[in-house]
């Protein structure tokens, strides 16, 4: 869900324009709607796969973007919207954009001033909308990438940490993992493993988990490090072990270990996840 | 029902042929779509991670294309479509 902060200005003009793009529509060959239906084919030549193309395709294109358009309208008023909502809007946005930028001959120029116009105001309008969806959907997105991979990490607890050397080469070695109450990914480690001394040095840490049985579904997890060290790591010490042990059958000897081991807790905080996709 | 002769059209073997192969989909560069929306756009229809939808963008921008998926006509016209809907410039080519 997102909320959605627009003045009632803001609104009742994006229902305008919304109006106007629908009109627009009902023409949906005309020139300035060039670049919202452009050609499929890059053999512009090939007039017999374009036609087929534009005959099965376009009036599809066009409803949709009738939809979406119509979507807009609809839900200009409202406080929230959902996922596939604002997904419609950006593309309805992105949409107008593409003909009014057509219009007023938009070009790669950055210190391009278009004119003082109500085209070129609706023009920045639309494009700030559609900076601020993309941005709070790709906010949206990262995080739930990283919720999908900390779950998993809760119940999986084997993985491969790389660090960075000094000289940038990267430095993997096989840990045991948790995840602390804070979605930080934690691992013990001891002050003079050669982790620790990489990542005191540079705190980016990659981590690539997956289950005892190697095969099937795995993660990534990146970010920046922090080097705990004792007392302050004492409780993360012990939360850690809970979670991938259980109960220590003395707490006192664990605590008394931790100490002569010189331990460290390596608390990673989640900043992209994946698995990626490669294309 | 027409009564004029129908006419024989020679078939095209070239068009039968040219089907078969595969297709890459290009994306063009263009001044109005911006650099982030067309990296979330990367990521959302085809997958990609931020990072890898973000190297394919700067390939579009700076390049003035780049391929960003391969296959048989209909996944390629479907991938088309799909951008189309989202308001990139997208075509598609056989793979030489």
């Amino acid at each position: 869900m997102y909320r959605l902060d627009l003045d009632d200005g803001f609104r009742r003009i994006l229902r305008e324009l919304m109006d106007q793009f629908l009109s627009m529509l009902e023409d949906p060959g005309a020139p300035v709607l060039h670049r919202v239906f452009p050609p499929a084919y890059s053999d512009l030549a090939d007039v017999a796969l374009q036609d087929e193309y534009r005959q099965l395709m376009m009036e599809d294109l066009v409803e949709r973007k009738r939809a979406e358009c119509q979507l807009v309208v609809d839900t200009a008023a409202a406080k929230t919207l959902t996922d596939d909502q604002l997904l419609a809007w950006s593309r309805a946005i992105n949409g107008l954009r593409l003909a009014i930028g057509t219009y007023l001959g938009v070009t790669e120029d950055e210190d391009q001033e278009l004119p003082d116009s109500a085209e070129a105001s609706a023009y920045y309008l639309l494009s700030v909308l559609l900076e601020e969806a993309v941005d709070a959907m790709s906010r949206h997105t990262r995080g739930m990438e990283i919720d999908a991979a900390l779950s998993y990490l809760r119940e999986h607890h084997h993985s491969v940490l790389i660090t960075r050397r000094r000289d940038g080469e990267p430095n993997p070695s096989p840990v045991v993992h948790g995840v602390d109450a804070a979605g930080r990914v934690v691992i013990s480690s001891r002050e003079p493993a050669y982790k620790v001394r990489n990542l005191r040095a540079d705190p980016r840490a990659v981590l690539c988990a997956f289950r005892d049985e190697f095969f099937g579904p795995w993660v990534r997890l990146s970010g920046p490090a922090e080097i705990i060290a004792l007392p302050e790591a004492m409780p993360g010490l012990e939360d850690l072990y809970r979670q991938v042990a259980g109960e220590h059958p003395d707490w006192d000897d664990y605590r008394a270990a931790m100490v002569r081991d010189r331990r460290v807790l390596i608390a990673i905080s989640p900043e992209s996840a994946g698995p990626d996709r490669e294309a | 029902m027409s009564t004029a002769p129908a006419e024989i059209k020679q078939p095209d073997s070239d068009q039968s042929t040219r089907a078969d192969l595969p297709w890459k989909v290009i994306v063009w560069n263009d001044p109005i779509n911006t650099m982030t929306y067309v990296t979330f756009v990367f990521q959302k229809l085809f997958g990609y991670s931020e990072e890898k939808a973000r190297a394919l963008m700067l390939d579009v921008h700076h390049k003035g294309k780049a391929v960003v998926s391969h296959g048989a006509r209909e996944k390629a016209e479907l991938d088309v479509f799909r951008l189309h809907e989202h308001g990139l410039w997208a075509t598609m080519e056989h793979d030489s």
